[in-house]
Parts: structure tokens; sequence; C-alpha cells
């Protein structure tokens, strides 16, 4: 059985020990702060475990490497303008052109290595998650060109923008606000919203500014960096294909 | 920015790194397992201790300012948001969504409460960052994870090179006569858009040759080697044993309900010496890691035996 099957399945079982420890008001088992910590950490194993399952390749390594530290670089560069980082925008991009998985382990590698500058916390597994999703989705939307053009990659990227803050907010409602309702979340969603909005408005412009430009360029390198060769009745040829499914 | 890791010769970073993240991993557990405020504070100050064996303690205190923030903020919406408790300091006016504003003793407390808590899971984590070299951490994967721990260990090669290439691409445009660094915060971030593509192009010129260089040593091409350079020594048996003892204390109290901590509907606390016994605990170990670290220090034996 695969690592990632198994990390699966504890994850599903880890989700099912909560909702019935919820339903039970199983002591230890209602601690939404350490359960949710564990649910996070179990998803981003499995991510990270289906990397690994996959074939070692020094060049898919090297380029997400090499995107990464440019994500964790433009953290710092930026670091003077609050929330207002290219990483997300990055991140995205990478998941777009390269796919869902590399989209993953660059967000969540970005995160990890970001706050060795900037400081690991609680938020640093939350930090991996939203960003490996940001990247993730968007390798999802790549196959199908859903994010072509300025307008649909600026407006995409912004979305991330509010949406990495919320997933940031569910750690702090969950773990350190009681009573955990709708009302609990609009207030810390309402304090955090200029902040999430700083976000977003950067995200949109380093994508409206960048956006088709990088995608091109990042084609242009897999195109260099990643091909399969394809045989056609008799005469050898080369054909560009994708990173991953 | 925040202050790094810096070598140093103490006993925390002589020990394993595994050693040192499942002491961190046992305070965080005990203090998110745990609603007593005064366990948290107990956890903070053997967190503080802990720091000063490893002589950080002045950069640890520095991660305040994090905890203020956050905790703040904790302290301000918990009270928004709660209708629990049973006295009542403030009746406030109606506020959409989230109706008539009534702030009690009790939530302020909880809110407190939960700000120490905060503090005391950023405080481990900023011993952490201080105190263990990063790549050591990294390296714990190696051999486990290894795809993913030269990713993580290459972008962080990386990143001062990637920083340096963005310093001499603003420093050729300011040679050019280009105000980088006057004018408003979207002037600034204006200034520095033309830097994302150049400093992408550059980054992915330098993977084609990174690349290169893995292939030719024969990255991918088979089982690869590994050098176990740290063990496990007698120093972190008993770091593990500090660890188990911390978590077990803390379960321990939770379970019997000798910890027990009631916020509302009126605060509420079990008093008597285990309760105290159990508070003091980390604190005492924590203690004896510090004595601990300074005979290390001083005896050359020990520090060859780690």
């Amino acid at each position: 059985m695969k690592k990632s099957t198994v990390a699966l399945a504890a994850l599903v079982c880890a989700i099912a020990v909560w909702v019935i420890g919820e339903i039970f008001g199983v002591p230890g088992l209602t601690n939404l702060a350490l359960m949710s910590a564990l649910v996070a950490v179990l998803i981003i194993v499995y991510y990270y475990l289906r990397f690994e399952e996959k074939r070692s390749d020094a060049k898919l390594i090297a380029i997400l490497g090499s995107l990464a530290a440019l994500s964790v670089a433009g953290r710092c560069l930026f670091a003077a303008i609050p929330n207002v980082k290219p990483s997300t925008f990055i991140i995205i991009v990478t998941g777009y052109v390269f796919g869902p998985l590399s989209g993953f382990m660059v967000g969540a590698t970005t995160a990890l290595v970001s706050n060795i500058f900037f400081g690991q916390g609680p938020w640093t597994i939350w930090q991996m998650l939203a960003w490996g999703l940001a990247g993730f989705v968007a390798g999802l939307l790549g196959p199908r060109s859903l994010l072509e053009g300025r307008w649909r990659l600026a407006i995409y990227c912004a979305a991330w923008g509010f949406l990495f803050g919320w997933i940031m907010n569910v750690y702090f409602v969950l773990g350190f606000v009681h009573p955990v309702t709708a009302q609990s979340f609009f207030a810390v969603y309402a304090s955090s919203a200029w902040f999430d909005g700083l976000h977003a408005a950067g995200n949109f412009v380093f994508a409206f500014a960048f956006g088709p430009a990088l995608v091109a360029m990042l084609r242009r390198y897999r195109t260099r960096f990643f091909f399969e060769p394809v045989v056609l009745a008799g005469a050898g040829a080369r054909e560009p294909g994708g990173v991953e499914a | 920015m925040i202050p790094a890791f810096r070598k140093k010769k103490c006993m925390l970073q002589a020990l394993h790194p595994a050693t040192v993240l499942t002491l961190a991993l046992s305070l965080v557990l005990v203090s998110l397992i745990t609603d007593n405020p005064l366990f948290q504070v107990a956890v903070i100050a053997a967190t503080a201790m802990l720091a000063a064996s490893a002589g950080v303690f002045r950069e640890w205190l520095s991660w305040w300012k994090i905890c203020a923030v956050v905790g703040v903020m904790t302290l301000i919406i918990n009270p928004l948001v709660s209708r629990y408790g049973s006295t009542v300091i403030w009746r406030g006016p109606s506020v959409p969504v989230l109706g008539h504003l009534i702030i009690t003793a009790e939530a302020v407390a909880y809110g407190a409460g939960m700000a120490l808590r905060l503090a005391a899971v950023i405080w481990v984590f900023a011993l952490v960052t201080l105190a263990v070299d990063p790549d050591s951490v990294l390296g714990l994967m190696r051999g486990r994870g290894s795809s993913s721990a030269l990713l993580s260990a290459l972008t962080l090669r990386m990143v001062p090179t990637t920083v340096r290439d963005a310093s001499e691409l603003l420093d050729a445009q300011r040679s050019r006569g280009i105000a980088l660094d006057k004018g408003s915060k979207w002037a600034v971030l204006k200034s520095r858009l033309p830097l994302v593509k150049r400093s992408m192009s550059t980054s992915l010129d330098r993977a084609i040759g990174l690349a290169e260089a893995m292939e030719s040593r024969g990255y991918g091409s088979g089982r690869r080697s590994r050098y176990e350079e740290r063990r496990f020594g007698l120093l972190d048996a008993a770091a593990f044993a500090v660890a188990a003892v911390i978590a077990a204390v803390g379960i321990a109290g939770v379970a019997a309900g000798v910890l027990s901590f009631k916020y509302y509907p009126v605060l509420s606390m079990r008093y008597g010496a285990p309760a105290v016994l159990l508070m003091l605990a980390p604190l005492v170990l924590a203690m004896g890691m510090m004595v601990l670290s300074e005979v290390w220090k001083r005896s050359n034996w020990l520090r060859l035996r780690a």
C-alpha cells in the first residue's frame, strides 16, 4: 500500500474521530485547536507523500526550488509593504503551468522556508495549507486553460488574497475564540478584512502587470525542460509534454 | 524580520534536532489541552528558562510584539462574540450581525486566557526558531522524504542568491537615477514591479544549471546513500524524558481534572497541593535542563558523550 494512501486513511479517520468526538462530547476530541491542527498536518503530509511517490526528477526539483526561492525572496523584498507580496501570485502561476502537486509543493515550501526568516509559529501549518491549496487549485484549472488572459488571472489571484486570509482565520477562531459561531467568524473576518484586502490588491496588481508574461515564460521553460519522445510512423519526433496529470 | 538562528555553544544546540522538536511539541501539546492560565504561565516560564539556557533569551523575548498583536485581537474578539458569563460589566448597543453587545468579566478573562495560550505556543515556536538549526531540521527528512527535503533545502539555499540578484538589479536601477525608495508605498511598490519579471527569468536560468549539476552528480539515478552524522546520546535521553514527563503531567492533569479551570458561568479553579505540584512540574523540569546545560558547558566528558 502506498504511504500516501495510508496518510489519506489517517486523515479520514482523524476527521471521523473528530466528528464523533463532537457529537458525543468526548473530552480531548472536542479540543478544536488540537484536532484542526492535526487535520491540517495530515492534509500536508498526504500531499508531501504524493510528491515523494513521484519519480525523482532533478529538473522538476530545481525549477520548483527556484520558484519557491523566488516566492520567499519576494516576501522578504516586499516586507516593508504590509501584506503585499508576490508569493501568492508566483505560487498560483506555478500551479497553473506545472500542475496541482507542483503548485502545492511550491506553496507549502514557501510558507515553511519563509517563516525561517519571518518566524515559525502555530500559523506555519495553516500558511503551508493555504498557499499549498492556492497552487493546487490553480493546477486543477490549468488543463482547461481557465485562467488565460490578464483579467481572469488577476481576479483569481485577488480572490486568493481573501481566501488565504480566511483559511488563516480558521485556526484562530477554532483555537482561541469561544463560542465558535457564525458571529465569531464574522468578527474575526471583519477585523482582518483590510489586511486581506491589501493582500488581494497586491495579488491583483502583480497578476495584472505580469501574469500573462510569466505564464508564457514558465510554459517556455516547461517545454525546454520536460518533453516526451513520441514515435510517429517510424520517424522520431519530440513533442512537448506536461509535467503531471 | 525576526532574529534568526545563530550557532552557539549550548546544550540545546548540541542535542539531536528530533529531541528539541519533541521537547517543543510536548510544551505545545500541554499548552493546547489545558485551559488553566496559571499552567500557561508555567509553560511560558519553562520556555523562558530553556531560552536562557540556550543563550537566546533576549532574542526570544523580542517575540513579545507578535504575541501582543495576536493577543490583543484575542482579547477584543472573545468578549465581543461571547454571551456567556454572569458578571456583566458593560451593555452596549445593538450591532448588525453581532446583536446586542454584552461584555462579561468572564468573557474578558477567557480572552486573556486564550491570549496567554497563544503566547505560550508562539514562544515555544520562537525557541525552536532560535535554538534549532533549520538545516538540521530539514536534515531529519532526508532518507524519509528525499525529494521534499531537497526541495526545501534548495529553496533555503537559493533565497540569499535570489535576494542578492534582486538587490543588484535594484542597484543597477538606482545607478540609472531611478528613485526607488522615495514617495508613497504605492510608488515604492511600482518601482519594484519590473524586478519580478527579471528576477524570475534569472532564477529559472539558474534552475537549468542546477538541474544539470544535479544530474551530472547522479541525482535520481538510483538509491541514494546517506551519512548519518548526528546520533542520539545520553543528553537526548534526558531531554526525551523531560518531554515525556511534561506531556504526561499535562494529560494526567486534564484527565483527572486537577488542572481544571472554568471560565463560564463564573471563574472557578481547583486549588490544592496536586494542582500546585502539576503546575510547578514544567518549571522544575526546565530548571533541571538549565542546570544540566551549565554542567554540559563545564564538563568535557559530558560534551563528548553527547
